[in-house]
């Protein structure tokens, strides 16, 4: 009987021991799972905030040599001259913030109401493809600045996704997506009306509007300076040669 | 006399506890199915001994054995593609309830008077000798 007793003590101590380690181990998944989750994040935000550090420096340091450039400007005629092209140069390449008249374009995904739970979620979002179509567009209808979500758009801008993100100036966006162009009102909006992207956002039921600003009174569209990197390893200008 | 083997449980967690098995992660699965069958095991065991049909050999091999076949077993349907993992929870799971309700059965017959008496097996000295 006692032989009895101590079997079954050996099996419910066999039973206690790999019951507990297996709950360990769950544990020890769950637990992996959320910290690398959370240091992903953190690390992203961390970048994210060492970014907006860096860009507020660079355009303190940019701010600081406009205004050694303008009192330069003032001193001699032939580096004056210099001075007002380079300004010049600077304004079309989107160093500079802008205002003027234009065109405001907003887009949105669809209210989560108004999405029906079969239907394809990615239906029901705007896309990267429809960020960049209506700025082509835009520039079809000769926009002179645009900037999205107040990201200038320049020449080397890219409008891409990563994941259910869409980066401009490698900076995150986040719905409403808010696009203005500086132009001929008129223009601007001839192409956009001619847009089929924008079209088939309107009448597939987007909330999307647009809004023109036609005088020069008040409220003006303000366009924001590009305010990321622009160095360069690799362009050689021929006329250096 | 249950609560030794009660007591033993109670050692076998906390010595889980306090040594950490290293098992790799890829293999969780595979544990967590040994784990069932050991409980099935002891389930069994303890209905046997109330029903005073209890075998040391049968419990101690029934124990170590369904333990490794169902992991083997598991494994073995990872690589086939067949899901045999969740053939031996039903079976386990099936068999830990019919153990559970089982050991009710005789608990009550054991303990109520008016229940009626299940089987003669019930009423082996076993019985008494355990729950003492």
């Amino acid at each position: 009987m006692h032989k009895k007793i101590i079997t079954l003590t050996i099996a419910c101590f066999l039973l206690g021991l790999v019951l507990i380690s297996q709950i360990r181990l769950e544990d020890s998944i769950k637990d992996n799972t959320v910290n690398s989750n959370e240091v992903l994040v953190n690390l992203v935000n961390n970048l994210e905030s060492e970014i907006a550090m860096r860009e507020t420096y660079l355009s303190t340091i940019r701010q600081q040599i406009d205004e050694v450039s303008a009192s330069i400007s003032n001193d001699e005629t032939e580096l004056g001259e210099m001075q007002k092209h380079l300004t010049e140069l600077r304004t079309i390449a989107g160093y500079t913030p802008l205002e003027g008249i234009g065109i405001t374009v907003t887009l949105d995904d669809m209210p989560s109401t108004a999405v029906n739970q079969t239907n394809d979620a990615s239906l029901s979002i705007i896309h990267y493809q429809d960020l960049l179509y209506i700025v082509n567009d835009l520039k079809r209808g000769e926009a002179e600045a645009i900037s999205i979500n107040d990201q200038r758009i320049i020449a080397t801008s890219e409008i891409r996704c990563v994941g259910n993100t869409i980066l401009v100036n490698t900076t995150r966006l986040a719905p409403p997506y808010v696009i203005k162009a500086i132009g001929n009102p008129a223009a601007l909006q001839n192409a956009l009306q001619s847009s089929s992207t924008y079209e088939r956002l309107k009448f597939g039921g987007f909330p999307v509007s647009h809004e023109l600003t036609t005088t020069y009174s008040n409220n003006l569209i303000q366009i924001p300076a590009y305010v990321g990197n622009y160095s360069t390893s690799y362009i050689k200008s021929e006329d250096e040669e | 006399m249950w609560i030794i083997p009660v007591l033993g449980l109670i050692c076998g967690a906390l010595l889980g506890s306090i040594i950490s098995l290293q098992i790799p992660i890829t293999y969780a699965k595979y544990l967590s199915i040994a784990v069932l069958a050991s409980m099935d095991s002891v389930l069994g065991g303890s209905r046997s001994a109330i029903e005073g049909r209890f075998s040391s050999l049968v419990l101690l091999s029934g124990l170590v054995c369904n333990a490794l076949a169902a992991a083997v077993l598991a494994y073995l349907g990872d690589r086939l593609g067949v899901d045999l993992y969740t053939a031996a929870i039903i079976v386990f799971g099936i068999r830990i309830f019919t153990n559970l309700s089982a050991i009710r059965h005789l608990l009550m017959a054991k303990y109520i008077k008016s229940y009626p008496q299940p089987s003669e097996t019930a009423k082996n000295n076993m019985v008494k000798d355990i729950l003492r």
